[in-house]
């Protein structure tokens, strides 16, 4: 789109008047400012932004003249160029400094909207795909119960990650009401997202409940370091780096670059102990950078299943089902499954096996093979791919047991729908998936020691007593729900950060 | 010189003094008129930067669509064409093996 110069100045004028109240000295003078036009009032901001020099101005300042969010490095050549010029050039270096920043972008078209002092929550992945495996669950769960109770403004990025923006109508749906949302079918018209209706958090809190995509990382880090909002993150794992050996490379090169927005990161949640201290850890060793400590909070995860109604299946007369639900990758051990299922089919037992989760073809053509040889051989498994949460409780009520022996979790969801639902589990006998069979339900073994796995699942498999008392067990576990979670997620991680005081970092 | 008739002559007017308060509406004014051209200077400036940056990017995302990339064997062999009608076959070669070779190198 090519406006002509009018239409830019306006622009302009239009995100300089909207920035201007919280950089101008005395902000009565905007009207008068405004009047005379978009030159003499970026004249003003930046005379008022060099006398303070607080990087959060400056950022600010940058998102005014560019719409566009500035990245660490841009944000540092604009400073040097206001603390090198000359007074009256300042006007000019600051240009000039900012040039690739505008240029390199379609901001220079977009309208702003600032959120003074409120909580901003990124759901940008959740808002534009349709993917709902763990990390979309907790945020999903949780934004079903924030949006519309609290006073948040949920957000996504314009394409290319230049800037955070409103949502449409479509895409507030498919982040808080999945499971009455209908993709609208192809052809259908399709309210557009706001596009170029900028949101841009100022001394808010921003809330970041998912993993960033890696395009977002930079500039994310550039709004935790700089823009002198406050940063809190829901912590699910460090696993890209920690057990590196069990994921693909180009996830921990994607985990690296996310933990630079931690690095600068205000608060950080942790889906349960494990995790957190896992962030911890990460975070004590940022002190060797001269970085403070970022703090850390346990905000475990619920033992609850989706926002659904689900009806009991009758106890049938097909052999039990062994149910293994989550993606498909070699750190959740389903090649361990399959060996123990393998083994325990020739003792001439009797059950059937189902894996509920997707993967990426790095795994799951191997495994979808090995699925097939099994198949052939005449045995009872089979591998269900995309399906949603009404199939996947059906599975869990039709479950003898689960089984969940995963080498590395940050939490351990499967585990925990599981237990919801009243149905027993196998799972790996530390971490955080220890941290969930606290209160009973569970048969622990050691993932590594594939023989553990075999006794588990023939105890369970010819024991109905055994069964029986696990499924007491869990009749007797306290209650914690998605409802739980999203207060004390709110209290301990949005709350603290909303009554931070302003760091004089920020402010240098 | 002819002489100089009585009464031909009139009194020079001498500007008049201007009061302390006259003065300054005159400095207000001229301060005025200053800064208006400051104001415009600088919007003039500004506008200038945006419609560069605005071109720079417009261009930037032709040259990053599918077509502009998938046609650009089309323009290297006009711009060979071209250099082949102004210099020759012969050096048009020349030209382009000195290019292949740069950006071999690259």
């Amino acid at each position: 789109m090519t406006l002509g110069n009018d239409e830019l100045v306006a622009s302009a004028l239009g995100r300089l008047s909207a920035v201007a109240p919280h950089l101008l000295h005395d902000p009565d003078d905007l009207p008068s400012l405004v009047e005379r036009g978009a030159g003499p009032l970026m004249l003003r901001l930046i005379e008022d932004v060099r006398a303070t020099m607080r990087n959060d101005q400056i950022w600010l300042l940058c998102v005014g003249l560019t719409g566009t969010f500035p990245l660490p490095d841009q944000l540092r050549a604009a400073r040097r160029a206001l603390l090198l010029s000359d007074g009256d050039l300042a006007f000019v270096d600051f240009l000039e400094s900012t040039f690739d920043l505008g240029a390199g972008t379609a901001g220079l078209v977009s309208d702003i909207e600032i959120v003074h002092r409120g909580i901003v929550v990124d759901v940008d992945f959740c808002a534009t795909h349709l993917a709902h495996t763990g990390i979309q669950r907790v945020v999903r769960q949780t934004m079903a119960r924030w949006h519309g109770n609290r006073d948040v403004r949920l957000v996504g990025w314009t394409p290319g990650g230049l800037a955070m923006r409103g949502l449409s109508a479509l895409e507030t749906s498919r982040v808080t009401e999945w499971n009455s949302y209908t993709e609208p079918a192809s052809g259908e018209h399709v309210e557009e997202a706001p596009r170029f209706k900028l949101v841009v958090p100022y001394e808010s809190t921003v809330i970041l409940p998912e993993v960033p995509q890696p395009h977002l990382c930079n500039v994310l880090a550039s709004v935790a370091e700089f823009s002198g909002n406050r940063v809190g993150l829901i912590g699910y794992d460090a696993i890209p780096i920690v057990s590196a050996d069990t994921v693909p490379p180009a996830e921990t090169e994607r985990f690296v670059h996310y933990l630079t927005i931690v690095k600068h990161a205000h608060r950080v949640a942790g889906i349960s102990a494990a995790a957190t201290d896992d962030f911890r850890g990460f975070s004590q060793a940022l002190q060797a950078q001269g970085l403070p400590v970022v703090d850390s909070v346990e905000v475990s995860l619920p033992i609850a299943l989706p926002d659904l109604v689900h009806e009991p299946v009758a106890e049938g007369v097909a052999s039990p089902l062994v149910l293994c639900v989550g993606s498909q990758e070699p750190r959740k051990n389903q090649d361990a499954v399959l060996f123990a299922s393998e083994l325990l089919w020739r003792e001439g037992l009797d059950f059937r096996v189902r894996f509920i989760g997707g993967g990426s073809a790095w795994f799951t053509q191997g495994f979808d093979q090995r699925i097939k040889a099994l198949t052939k051989k005449g045995y009872d498994v089979e591998v269900w791919r995309g399906v949603r949460d009404e199939a996947l409780l059906a599975s869990y009520a039709e479950a003898r047991f689960s089984i969940f022996p995963s080498l590395h979790e940050g939490y351990g969801l499967p585990v925990a729908e599981s237990l919801a639902m009243g149905v027993p589990v196998i799972t790996s006998g530390y971490g955080s998936t220890a941290e969930i069979t606290v209160g009973g339900g569970c048969v622990l073994v050691d993932p590594r020691d594939e023989m553990t796995i075999v006794e588990a699942m023939r105890s369970l498999i010819v024991g109905t007593d055994r069964i029986e008392e696990l499924r007491a067990e869990i009749a007797t576990r306290p209650s914690r729900s998605w409802d739980d979670y999203a207060d004390e997620l709110w209290n301990d991680l949005v709350v603290p950060l909303a009554t931070l005081p302003l760091e004089s970092g920020t402010h240098a | 010189m002819p002489p100089i008739e009585p009464g031909a002559i009139t009194p020079v007017e001498t500007p008049k003094k201007l009061t302390v308060s006259e003065r300054l509406k005159q400095s207000e004014a001229e301060r005025e008129r200053l800064q208006r051209e400051v104001d415009q200077l600088s919007t003039v400036a500004l506008s200038k930067w945006l419609l560069v940056a605005h071109h720079q990017q417009s261009q930037a995302a032709i040259t990053q669509t599918l077509s502009w990339r998938v046609t650009k064997p089309l323009r290297t062999a006009r711009q060979v064409q071209m250099k082949i009608t102004e210099v020759g076959v012969a050096q048009t070669a020349q030209v382009v093996v000195a290019t292949l070779r740069k950006r071999r190198q690259r």
